[in-house]
């Protein structure tokens, strides 16, 4: 349940956006990216971000939330293999260990919308 | 009815956290401090792991630990009977949050003599998915799972795994009593984190502590 903690992190973040001036006018939306690696519920995160921003300056501020997939990279055979049911960092196409995430790790404010 | 405007800013979530973080990595390393961020579920073993640790480095080093729960004191009491700087964090004033945040530590490091340590051991609250995505200024995070808690663990917990510096596989010693297969609980490790070192060791027995003390000495 790290969903409220995220929640107040993305109130705070837009709020600090706003005040540098970097967002002008009513926020209407906020377009998040969040990788299927961490493990974000996105009901849950919606839920707690409504909570949180009641009787705040984004009451009523809609999360648009994109879940991005896990995707792996070898960097052995260059090939890149999607995840969903079990991860595996060894490739599974080589057996190289040098694999690294090239998606799934996000926990992005992707654009803000303001009316 | 005119449509809204997009603004695009692309900012991570946790940069406010990831700020603190770096604060306090930086006083550590003026500090000449080692912290460790100690992660496992509940149960499996962190504070008795930290009670057999600090009898066996403490004439090498000074040890101080910060322990978060969501509520009660009882592991930081277990700690401080070895007569060592502990402070209690429990997050239950922060809305029960199931993890440390860099700033929950920064609050703690004002309770604890920083100059009078060479190691400092935080044990995180008792989880496997959220403390994972916490940076909080350490240098090491150690993700721990016991041998009762089943292989298939480390796919189930793949972020936990994944940042590791170090993965410790604790109370070896009940592997004849269990039908654990550690050759496919090592291979899951392995899927997760292919060149993350394991260690393999029992609080109750001292077995594999000899590795597990050496790990911690390195500067």
């Amino acid at each position: 349940m790290h969903e409220a903690s995220i929640a107040q992190n993305v109130i705070e973040s837009v709020l600090r956006l706003i005040a540098d001036g970097t967002v002008q006018g009513k926020v209407a939306r906020v377009y998040l990216k969040v990788g299927k690696l961490t493990a974000v519920v996105p009901d849950n995160l919606q839920f707690m971000f409504g909570v949180l921003a009641e009787e705040g300056p984004l009451a009523g501020v809609k999360l648009e939330i994109e879940e991005v997939p896990i995707r792996v990279r070898c960097k052995a055979c260059e090939e890149a293999f999607e995840m969903h049911e079990e991860i595996r960092l060894i490739c599974p196409k080589c057996g190289s260990a040098d694999t690294r995430f090239e998606t799934g790790r996000e926990l992005l404010i992707d654009a803000v919308e303001v009316d | 009815m005119e449509a809204g405007k997009r603004i695009n800013v692309v900012t991570k979530i946790l940069a406010a956290n990831d700020r603190v973080a770096d604060e306090n990595r930086r006083r550590f390393a003026e500090l000449g401090l080692k912290v460790v961020n100690l992660i496992s579920s509940p149960g499996a073993g962190k504070t008795a792991l930290l009670e057999a640790t600090i009898g066996r480095i403490r004439k090498d080093r000074r040890v101080g630990v910060i322990v978060g729960d969501i509520a009660t004191t009882k592991d930081a009491e277990r700690i401080a009977k070895h007569d060592v700087p502990v402070v209690q964090i429990t997050t239950e004033s922060f809305g029960g949050s199931c993890h440390l945040e860099a700033s929950t530590i920064r609050q703690a490091l004002d309770e604890i003599p920083l100059k009078e340590l060479d190691l400092l051991f935080v044990e995180n609250v008792g989880n496997l998915v959220c403390p994972a995505e916490f940076d909080l200024g350490e240098q090491a995070k150690v993700s721990m799972l016991s041998v009762t808690e089943g292989e298939d663990k480390p796919l189930k917990y793949p972020l936990a795994f994944q940042v590791a510096n170090l993965v410790i596989l604790s109370k070896v010693d009940l592997v004849p009593h269990l039908r654990v297969d550690m050759e496919a609980l090592r291979a899951n490790v392995r899927q997760m984190n292919p060149k993350v070192r394991t260690l393999e060791l029992s609080s109750q027995t001292g077995e594999g502590f000899d590795a597990w003390i050496e790990w911690l000495k390195k500067p």
